[in-house]
């Protein structure tokens, strides 16, 4: 809409009678008299029905919203006037148990193959029965040959995945985004929807509130949704506290199952107006101009590039070494394996936070699953499945690096977890996915995700064997796997970990923080705790898959100006 | 332009790691049993296409190029030890590649050129004995010829130009020391073949101190002319310590990679016309006196 339009839609607004609706709530009974579709898209709600004629509640009257109200509603309507925030409650309200089950299952009803409801399927359980008596039978009559069957298989997907993990660096590194420097008007700027899940995150509130208000932004574009569980009394008088403005909106979530950050976010997204959409975490703090960085690229690129992944880091990364571990982890994904991912054009994971959809898009492919724990990683499968692309988006949300090896195991437990259960996902028919992704992207969703998984759970194992053989002596090492195959095991495991060290100290080079480089000799030491994480999160899938352990946030004692 | 820019690489660039990664697993596994002319051949026509792409790439003309390559390979040095009649082509092909890659970390100063310099380094090691040596020299002054950044920067950016080579000789010791498998093309000169693990551990930790260099280089003007000819300079220490430790000199050797060092100087030259036709004398010179040069210890002799 441009400055003209605004303002006659402004002029409409002032000529309408408006209402309050936190004093008069709308009349319960009239809450089926139209869909919740045409409420959310026109932003209404039936309010009461005056001398037998149906008064609704719009958050932008106008002559032609008047039509379409009332060719939704079946009946001569009237209209007035109420702030959009109001609206949308009055709405939620209206249609709390179709919101709640539409933001569990809504991807269920619609692609049940899709959706983590189910962490493994009945055809899968019985593949791998068959595979696992196969393994063990074939042990026990021939072990030697059963072994070095093993140990090839171990040696060629590890040699794979560190090869692929130096393409995408590679590639990766000669990405240069350039993105289009026009700077856009504030009129040519679309509205923005900002969804910020919270939980237990009372603490961070106010610097999450300072975060938003600094983005680079016209605030009255800015659809900004907090999401709150209606249970996190202590989050939501922290937010009662601050007097937010009205583009700042609270929307509260419904006790229910599973309490996953997906199952929120859904929850909010039916009130998203923006036509682009991003998700930022509590802790997050995003450099100011990434949304109109954002709305640039998306205009520039074309209608399929649905989703921008904007890199992560962190802003106290040299409180202590995991902290700067991590920060070596982040800036290798972020700034080198993603956008490798982008230049080969294969199915790239999300990161957790930080991502701008298009809205509808997002919509369209039911929002996220909300029984996955790494949605993120599963929504940019989905997308390469339905022909869209993810690309990555040259600015930086810095964020709190967990400081605590506790914090941290939890934390990467159910990120490990989440990457099972999307493997598992997109498994259950492979060559489904083999038509959806085509060959290059199956290959990179084995090698990227399945290869994530077996990395970590195979590596001490492998550097036990390893060191067991060597302390009984190499003749030993060879004489059991066949020199060959002894010889292709050694390159793999000691040149594929050396490469995994390089690529870690690599990592920071892109940012210039060199400084973090020769932490990386220290990698496998951070491995070691990937490992104790992956093993953690294979129980986690098996006890309780749904589960979302929460990362505390707000305990760091450095501050976002030391990014 | 350099080999990464082309169009056609680029669009296979995500397969360049496999290739390298199953090309080195090849060698791994059967470099015992390919015949030896066959490698030479292989790494001739390899440094061939090198040099020629260098060049071109460069802005030579296609004929410049062609007619410099060929000329470059009838130097006495390449010649005698492309067709094995004594010398090696190694060592021209892991000078070339660390003195190509060097100027172009230089000039570029992205991710993508400490790689691809890490990978020369460390090939280097592989390919020739005084490979590593020419690592431990050339590493100081990649280091510093980056102008800004604090000492921790530049540490850092050390340990990670030093970490490919470094890990790569101790990979080729512990292999031959616990493995009983030389994986360096040349297992019998190699200095690290006579040296335990450890000690070359220091050798690699007491080219630190050679980092006072790096207080030169902020006054340098013309980089990747520079690295080449310093790379030529560490060369003839490397052959001089070589020499000094009881070896005999490879005059062969020694002048195919001269030659190849004078190729990536070349390529670092703005190849305006007058610039092209005067490369091509000097090479043309170089050809001749090379084959002086070589016969000259045998009429000393």
């Amino acid at each position: 809409m441009g400055p003209s339009g605004a303002a006659s839609s402004a002029r409409s607004a002032r000529s309408f009678r408006r209402v309050d609706l936190a004093r008069h709530p709308p009349d319960p009974a009239l809450a089926h008299v139209a869909d919740l579709k045409s409420c959310l898209a026109d932003g209404f709600v039936p309010w009461r029905r005056e001398y037998g004629r149906l008064v609704i509640a719009c958050a932008q009257p106008s002559l032609a919203r008047h039509a379409k109200i009332r060719a939704a509603c079946r009946e001569p309507v009237t209209l007035a006037a109420a702030p959009a925030n109001a609206v949308f409650d009055a709405v939620e309200a209206q249609h709390r148990a179709r919101l709640t089950h539409d933001a569990i299952y809504s991807l269920a009803d619609a692609e049940p193959e899709l959706c983590a409801n189910r962490t493994i399927t009945r055809a899968q359980s019985v593949v791998f029965g068959i595979l696992a008596i196969i393994a063990l039978g074939a042990t026990v009559v021939w072990p030697q040959i059963m072994l070095q069957i093993l140990a090839g298989c171990l040696a060629a997907s590890y040699l794979a995945n560190i090869l692929f993990r130096t393409a995408l660096v590679w590639c990766g590194a000669g990405e240069t985004e350039t993105p289009p420097h026009l700077r856009l008007a504030d009129t040519d700027l679309p509205l923005y929807t900002i969804l910020v899940p919270l939980y237990r995150e009372a603490a961070v509130l106010p610097r999450l509130v300072q975060a938003l208000r600094a983005l680079d932004y016209p605030q009255d574009k800015l659809d900004i949704k907090l999401v709150i569980e209606a249970d996190d009394a202590e989050t939501r008088a922290a937010l009662a506290r601050l007097n937010l403005d009205a583009s700042f909106h609270a929307v509260i979530v419904p006790p229910s199952n599973p309490r996953t950050k997906p199952k929120a976010c859904n929850y909010a997204l039916r009130f998203a107006r923006g036509e682009f959409t991003v998700i930022f975490d509590a802790e997050d703090r995003p450099e100011p101009d990434q949304l109109r960085k954002a709305v640039a690229r998306f205009r520039a690129e074309p209608e399929n590039v649905s989703c921008l992944q904007a890199r992560l880091n962190f802003y106290n990364r040299n409180e202590n070494w995991l902290t700067r571990l991590f920060a070596l982890d982040y800036a290798l994904w972020f700034d080198f394996l993603l956008p490798g991912l982008d230049a080969l054009a294969v199915p790239m994971p999300l990161g957790g936070t930080s991502n701008h959809f298009r809205t509808s898009v997002l919509h369209a492919i039911h929002g996220w699953d909300s029984f996955n724990v790494t949605e993120d990683a599963d929504l940019g499968i989905r997308l390469a499945r339905l022909g869209q692309r993810a690309a990555t988006l040259d600015s930086t949300t810095y964020e709190e690096a967990t400081n605590s090896t506790h914090n941290w195991l939890k934390q990467r437990s159910r990120w490990i977890k989440g990457y099972m259960q999307t493997w598992l996902v997109h498994m259950r028919h492979p060559l489904a996915l083999w038509r959806h992704a085509g060959a290059r992207g199956f290959f990179a969703f084995q090698l990227f995700i399945g290869g994530s998984i077996l990395s970590s759970l195979a590596n001490p194992l492998m550097w036990a064997v390893f060191l067991a053989f060597h302390a009984a002596g190499i003749t030993l090492f060879s004489g059991v796997l066949g020199d060959v195959l002894a010889r292709i095991s050694l390159f793999s495991l000691i040149v594929g970990n050396c490469l995994f060290i390089y690529l870690a100290m690599l990592g920071p080079f892109r940012r210039g923080w060199l400084e973090l480089t020769p932490y990386g000799l220290t990698a496998p030491l951070y491995w070691l705790l990937i490992s104790a994480a992956a093993y953690r999160a294979a129980w986690e899938l098996i006890r309780r898959p749904f589960h979302w352990e929460k990362t505390s946030h707000g305990v760091s004692r450095f501050e976002v100006a030391e990014a | 332009m350099t080999l990464v820019e082309f169009p056609s690489f680029r669009r296979a660039q995500g397969a360049l790691p496999f290739f390298i990664g199953m090309l080195s697993l090849f060698l791994v596994v059967l470099y015992p049993l390919l015949p030896d002319a066959l490698l030479r051949i292989f790494a001739s026509l390899l440094l061939a296409a090198l040099f020629f792409q260098s060049l071109f790439g460069g802005g030579y003309s296609a004929f410049h190029a062609g007619a410099i390559t060929s000329l470059s390979f009838a130097q006495a040095g390449l010649f005698v030890s492309t067709t094995g009649g004594a010398g090696s082509i190694w060592l021209a092909l892991a000078s070339f590649c660390i003195a190509m890659t060097a100027a172009d970390f230089v000039r570029h100063h992205d991710a993508r050129r400490v790689m691809a310099l890490g990978a020369a380094l460390s090939f280097a090691q592989g390919l020739d004995p005084l490979g590593g040596l020419l690592a431990l020299f050339l590493l100081p002054l990649c280091v510093g010829l980056p102008r800004s950044g604090e000492t921790r920067d530049k540490a850092g950016l050390f340990a990670l130009l030093l970490f490919m080579p470094m890990v790569t000789a101790i990979v080729l010791a512990y292999t031959r020391q616990n493995l009983g498998a030389d994986l360096s093309l040349h297992p019998n000169t190699s200095p690290s073949a006579a040296m335990p693990l450890t000690l070359l551990l220091c050798l690699c930790f007491a080219s630190a101190p050679t980092l006072w260099l790096t207080t030169l280089v902020p006054r340098l003007k013309h980089p990747a002319g520079l690295i080449t000819v310093y790379t030529a300079l560490a060369l003839l220490l490397a052959v001089t310590l070589k020499v000094l430790t009881g070896t005999p000199p490879d005059f062969a050797s020694l002048l195919g990679a001269g030659a190849a060092i004078s190729v990536a100087a070349l390529c670092s030259w703005k190849p305006s016309a007058r610039n092209q036709s005067l490369a091509l004398a000097a090479v043309t010179l170089a050809t001749l006196v090379s084959w002086l040069l070589f016969n000259l210890p045998f009429a000393v002799i």
